[in-house]
């Protein structure tokens, strides 16, 4: 009851006139800086921090907590249409979402995009609102040995990305891993493959590598009009533009299960929205009833990573209210913003600024809705992104990409990078490499190492560290099924048909 | 009709707008400006870290102090260059910006480390120092349910079972990692250090108990502190730090001569003049004395440790020369 009665008064502090405005620009300009390749939420934030400076905290908190959760959905717009990510959280939506679009299906893609993120992010506003504390307390129980068996876990998820052979995919991998380990060792700081340039001290950001890979791969790859995507008029209609019922019914078990992984994964500090959508991806591919045809253009490929990384979005709230601890770079540059509205977010937060914690829980549900209303408003406004001449948006989207990739570290050297990847894409598309997997592989890779040392020094030296706490041996356990399930499976279907025969 | 009054409202809007940037332009400039030609152009500060950390709360909040008192005719302007340890930052600074009074930056401990370790192209030599306003501290916690209340339970531990407690800090490099070998050096203990991305990390790692202990700054541990989540067995301070943790001994205290604590302030290029060093010194030592730079102060746990540019200089000089002497600890 007195949840719902902090509720209450939570709501009533976000429809404040100026609190509700600073929501819509959230939610708005999140929506926007999403859907710009190489703009993501972090650069956002960072971009209207000094805007909330001469504001209240809490219209302050709910502009960058709007912005982080509209790019999340934003995200998904570009990656539909043009195949290229806004943000690297969406990196995975492109898989099924362009080849949607391709069969003429666009709308109904941004659709169950928008419906995924929203459910998702309503959910996971629930969860937050009656469990933070509680799920606070769970979250410290990762630690080093934890995290590399969710690490191991989300490799796993390679197999379900590999495409038409499965070698190239892992091939596509291993490099992905080896660029992890490019940059100062954490350790000694020794600087490994950085051929003396202080540039690749700090590693290689993945944003550039997903930039390049998708965005101007396809860019370069599209240069013919084999890319033109025609939409009919009269597929733009209200009624067309809704997911259709089977469309939901094959989704719908995605989006709670993405949403359930993605809550949890953006909760654990340096895990993140990126990691949250391809482990969701991965699982939905593992046990829809039609994973052979995942990457062709299936709706639950698009609500699955939708869904889990607007809920991490939310799920990275809880440790940095509760715990005063980031759950991702978005949410370390508000916990910066925090201390300089003279707030301190830890447990005591919750009783002291009663107004601040709720007014913002408030803010959420009511965003969701904010974003609903966009997203359908906006669908058929995007859609007419498909009717701009080839040339024109892909010069367009390369500019964005290359501002994108300069405001990452305000350095030239990214923007290089990032053309580099984009050449590298181009010859792996001609090659049927697939990208997806080197943009997963570099994103764990770098936590990979650093779990695993960190658990070796831990134990002296003793693996079996892995196995014998229960959290890390479940999720190990898992992993080896999953490895191992395809085989098992062909294995029984091999004995049952040699009993029978 | 409605056109006309929608039209004559979007003009009166746009005259009031225009009207509140000339007024807010005119009394900026006119005064300061005319006694000296500098500052004639925006500043721009520049912060070698990304956005968020604890250099990045000190820059943006010294800049927001400057520009709500007007202690600045030109706005200074926040520009997070990350990268290599900071070292891309710092010589964007002093290398390429060289007597440019425009370019400012601050200091960390990776201002110091880099250059003894090789990986930063530009010391503190390479660099103008303005002042410095105050000092970070360091604590040394455990979980509130650990066994040990208090640091000598805690090294005795250590010392009857070498390799067995394990510390939890920044990366390998870090004041953190300093503090822990030098700790390890003057009681005779064996202990693991284990290094962590961030303060976050290392904060779940101290409250999951996945390490025996570790190292925060007081305003990343002060909200746990108080819920009773952690306990601080020490800070590195020369003197105890003031307010809720004003009970917490300093390692000197305890017996163990280190004081490794992190000092912030604002630099510039070599090569600008004596009054434009004169000129940043003054303002930003008004803007230390307001009461928003005090709150700011006090709520992180810092302690105000103003150094006018002489002072600042040779402190620097101590802190590069006492990095050395544990970084060749740390290297055997």
């Amino acid at each position: 009851m007195e949840t719902l009665e902090n509720l209450l008064f939570g709501l009533s502090v976000a429809s404040d006139p100026i609190n509700l405005l600073y929501c819509l620009v959230g939610v708005v300009f999140g929506t926007l800086v999403g859907a710009l390749p190489g703009l993501g939420p972090a650069a956002g934030i960072a971009v209207l921090l000094p805007l909330t400076f001469g504001a209240d905290p809490i219209a302050g908190i709910i502009l960058l907590a709007g912005i982080y959760y509209g790019a999340m959905y934003g995200g998904s717009i570009t990656s539909i249409l043009i195949n290229t990510p806004g943000d690297s959280a969406a990196v995975m939506t492109t898989l099924d979402g362009y080849p949607l679009a391709k069969k003429g299906r666009a709308a109904q893609a941004l659709g169950m995009a928008a419906f995924a993120s929203i459910i998702g992010g309503t959910i996971s506003v629930i969860a937050f609102m009656f469990l933070a504390p509680a799920l606070a307390t769970f979250a410290i129980r990762f630690g080093p040995p934890e995290y590399f068996a969710l690490m191991v876990l989300g490799l796993t998820t390679i197999a379900g990305m590999t495409g038409k052979y499965p070698s190239k995919g892992f091939i596509s991998a291993l490099v992905g891993l080896f660029f992890a380990t490019v940059g100062l060792d954490l350790m000694q700081g020794i600087p490994r493959f950085t051929f003396g340039s202080m540039h690749l001290y700090e590693g290689i950001d993945f944003i550039p590598v997903a930039m390049g890979l998708f965005g101007i791969a396809e860019i370069l790859t599209c240069g013919t009009s084999e890319c033109e995507i025609k939409i009919d008029k009269k597929d733009v209609t209200w009624r067309k533009l809704l997911p259709s019922r089977e469309d939901w019914k094959f989704s719908m078990p995605h989006i709670f299960r993405g949403t359930g992984i993605g809550f949890f994964i953006g909760m654990l500090p340096g895990a993140g929205a990126t990691i949250a959508s391809f482990i969701s991806y991965g699982v939905a591919k593992k046990t829809s009833k039609r994973s052979e045809e995942f990457g062709t253009g299936v709706i639950e490929g698009v609500a699955a990573p939708e869904s889990a990384n607007n809920a991490a979005s939310i799920g990275a709230m809880v440790p940095m209210l509760t715990l005063g601890v980031p759950g991702s770079g978005s949410t370390a540059i508000m916990l910066g913003a925090l201390m300089m509205f003279g707030l301190r977010p830890g447990p005591m937060l919750f009783e002291r600024n009663p107004d601040f914690v709720w007014g913002l829980i408030g803010s959420m549900y009511i965003g969701n809705i904010f974003l609903l209303l966009l997203a359908i408003l906006a669908v058929p406004l995007f859609i007419k992104i498909l009717n701009v001449p080839r040339p024109v948006l892909n010069a367009t989207v390369m500019s964005f990409i290359l501002i994108g990739s300069y405001s990452l570290s305000n350095s030239m050297f990214d923007v290089g990078l990032t053309i580099a990847f984009g050449a590298l894409g181009f010859f792996m598309k001609k090659m049927d490499f697939p990208a997806a997997p080197m943009v997963l592989a570099l994103v764990l890779g770098a936590l990979l190492e650093t779990s695993l040392r960190q658990s070796m020094i831990i134990s002296g030296g003793n693996p079996m560290i892995f196995f014998t706490r229960p959290i890390s041996g479940s999720i190990l356990v898992i992993s080896i099924l999953a490895i191992l399930y395809p085989m098992i499976k062909k294995a029984i279907q091999h004995f049952l048909k040699s009993r029978t025969a | 009709m409605k056109k006309n009054i929608r039209r004559m409202a979007m003009g009166m809007a746009c005259l009031f707008l225009l009207s509140t940037l000339v007024a807010c332009n005119k009394p900026a400039a006119t005064p300061e400006a005319a006694a000296s030609k500098y500052p004639e152009k925006p500043f721009e500060m520049i912060v070698p870290m990304s956005a968020g950390g604890g250099s990045d709360v000190f820059i943006r909040t010294l800049t927001k102090v400057v520009a709500d008192n007007k202690l600045s005719p030109q706005p200074m302007v926040v520009v997070n260059k990350p990268g290599g340890s900071g070292s891309i930052g710092w010589s964007y600074v002093a290398n390429d910006h060289k007597g440019n009074p425009y370019e400012l930056s601050t200091v960390s401990s990776s201002f110091y480390t880099g250059p003894l370790s090789g990986q930063s192209p530009v010391s503190y030599k390479d660099f103008t120092h303005i002042m410095a306003l105050c000092v970070d501290p360091n604590l040394l916690l455990v979980s509130a349910d650990s066994k040990y209340q208090t640091l000598q339970e805690l090294l005795a531990d250590a010392k009857a079972n070498p390799e067995k407690i394990s510390a939890a800090g920044s990366s390998g490099l870090s004041v953190d990692a300093i503090t822990f070998y030098s700790l390890q050096e003057k009681s005779g203990t064996k202990m693991k250090y284990v290094p962590f991305g961030g303060g976050g990390e290392v904060m779940t790692s101290i409250m999951g108990k996945h390490t025996t202990y570790g190292f925060l700054g007081p305003s990343e541990a002060a909200a746990q502190i108080e819920a009773g989540k952690l306990r601080a067995l020490a800070v590195t301070t020369a003197d105890r730090v003031s307010g809720e943790l004003k009970d917490v001994p300093t390692l000197k205290e305890l017996g163990y001569d280190i004081v490794m604590a992190q000092t912030r302030g604002i630099v510039a290029p070599t090569g600008i003049s004596a009054e434009q060093v004169k000129y940043l010194e003054d303002v930003f030592t008004k803007a230390a004395a307001t009461p928003e730079w005090k709150k700011f102060v006090a709520d992180n746990f810092m302690e105000e440790t103003i150094m006018n540019s002489e002072q600042f200089t040779k402190e620097s000089e101590n802190i590069s020369k006492m990095f050395e002497k544990y970084l060749s600890v740390i290297g055997k």
